[in-house]
């Protein structure tokens, strides 16, 4: 595998895969994020798909940083990480982008909400009727991508990408 | 033009220091180095007010992230959680912390980890209200970590326009990056490398953000072990160093373009006389910045004089403006 990055701005059929498969994961709808502009940062070991604004602007910069080699180490906002084919995954970005449009949500209270910020799992006496879900604190913010295990009359709530991993890997 | 070499030999003796009798007394007194107080000595009017001021922490400020929530909704909530913000008059999304609860942290908070606000020192808010960034802008920020201005400049242009931030180490980046994907900032390229290298890359900007790396001589109520920490020897490498990033920073910049040099020292050798090369060797000019509660720049140190434009610099001390020591110099290129 190449050690060098390369990138490549994505049109909406390129991306529309992609996020329409994270879309049904949590029942959410895609078309706004469809709109946006995108480019995609392929690095050795995974490639990250970028959300961005003015990708004209942005594709001259990049242009003149090629001349002399050398390849961005990020562009935009990270919104989803490929590591192969069919094998992607959200990045925490995308999850407030994502909580308007989504229907697995799991609205969960300010102890619950600092406890998944901790990485730790948490028991609700509420039963969901889906697997995976995006944990929203009371004032609808993004908290964490969540997988759903059913008890008896209740739910455990284990976090799979939380906003706390921002203060656990770098302070 | 001067090379910077025969600038640096032109002010060498402003690195030979003589320390007076009420110099090594305060010194003493206070445990700072000796030549950083005789400069005090010279460039304050009350430098033991200075000297005191540096024992104690300073109040802690954050800065409002309007990317990601209304500044007015923040206050409630986080007077929710039995925090008390005032806002600072002169700093559009800047507030000082009154009142902070034993538990959460200022950086453990969910607003926190959600983006909606940065902790940030009040001065350090100031470059990128100086530098003025718009959506119409391309814009360098040339040493970029961990991103509290990057993110600012990306709140001020509203996430349009382009911010390219260099930061040369690997460690720094990804602080950086994790920053910047926290507080919503889209319109930033990152690129890990030695800014030297962006020369080359045909590529120029509107405006540039040199916050330069300095000793540090400002943040000493924040951390007492720069008192000591830097000798005169090290003191000239930065400056050398500082040297060669405004002229790369000259290089890089548009025809009439803006550039903000800012420190977090308030040692004039990383400041002032930097400045200095920068308008009598590169032919740049400084800008009046008004708005600010500052101390005007310094022309005249260790019997040197200066080009007399630095007074429209900004410098900012603890015990005047209760900030971290900083300065702040906007210039244009001619």
């Amino acid at each position: 595998m190449s050690t060098k990055k390369e990138l490549k701005i994505l049109k909406n059929n390129d991306i529309k895969y992609i996020l329409n498969k994270i879309c049904s994961i949590y029942r959410c709808s895609c078309k706004a994020l469809l709109s946006k502009e995108y480019i995609e940062v392929k690095g050795p070991l995974f490639s990250q798909i970028c959300l961005l604004n003015e990708g004209e602007r942005i594709d001259r910069i990049i242009a003149g940083l090629q001349k002399k080699n050398f390849y961005p180490y990020s562009v935009g906002l990270p919104i989803v990480k490929i590591k192969g084919h069919n094998n992607f995954s959200p990045l925490l970005p995308l999850g407030q982008l994502l909580v308007p449009y989504c229907k697995n949500i799991v609205k969960v209270g300010e102890k619950c909400a600092s406890k998944l910020t901790y990485g730790k799992a948490v028991s609700v006496s509420h039963i969901y009727s889906f697997r995976y879900g995006i944990a929203i604190s009371l004032m609808d913010d993004f908290i964490a991508f969540v997988k759903i295990k059913a008890l008896r009359n209740q739910s455990e709530i284990i976090p799979v990408l939380d906003i706390g991993l921002y203060l656990r890997e770098y302070g | 033009m001067q090379s910077i070499n025969d600038y640096v030999k032109k002010y060498d003796r402003v690195f030979v220091y003589s320390p007076t009798a009420q110099a090594k007394l305060l010194a003493k007194k206070y445990g700072f180095l000796d030549y950083m107080v005789q400069r005090y000595l010279e460039i304050m009017d009350n430098p033991e007010n200075f000297l005191m001021s540096c024992s104690y922490p300073l109040k802690k400020s954050i800065r409002c992230n309007n990317l990601k929530i209304n500044c007015n909704e923040l206050v409630n909530r986080m007077n929710e959680k039995g925090f008390s913000l005032s806002k600072i008059d002169w700093l559009s999304h800047g507030y000082l912390v009154t009142k902070l609860p034993a538990r959460p942290s200022l950086g453990s908070t969910l607003e926190y980890m959600m983006g909606y606000y940065y902790i940030q020192g009040i001065a350090s808010m100031i470059p990128a209200y100086v530098l003025n960034p718009t959506a119409r802008d391309t814009v360098l920020d040339m040493a970029a970590s961990p991103g509290g201005k990057t993110s600012q400049m990306a709140g001020l242009m509203e996430n349009r326009g382009v911010i390219l931030a260099v930061e040369k180490k690997k460690e720094r980046i990804r602080k950086l990056q994790s920053n910047l994907n926290r507080l919503g900032v889209l319109n930033t390229i990152l690129v890990r490398t030695d800014v030297r290298n962006i020369k080359g890359t045909g590529l120029s900007f509107s405006k540039i953000l040199l916050d330069a790396p300095c000793s540090g001589e400002g943040l000493i109520p924040e951390d007492q072990t720069r008192k000591t920490k830097t000798s005169i020897d090290k003191l000239k490498s930065f400056y050398i160093n500082q040297l060669e990033l405004i002229k790369i920073a000259w290089n890089l910049l548009d025809d009439n373009g803006t550039l903000v040099y800012s420190t977090c020292s308030i040692a004039p050798e990383e400041n002032e006389l930097v400045v200095n090369y920068a308008l009598d060797e590169l032919n740049m000019s400084v800008e009046k910045v008004i708005g600010f509660p500052a101390d005007p720049g310094v022309t005249e140190f260790m019997g040197v004089e200066l080009n007399q434009d630095l007074k429209f610099c900004m410098r900012f001390y603890p015990h005047k403006q209760g900030t971290e020591g900083f300065f702040i110099c906007r210039l244009r290129k001619n």
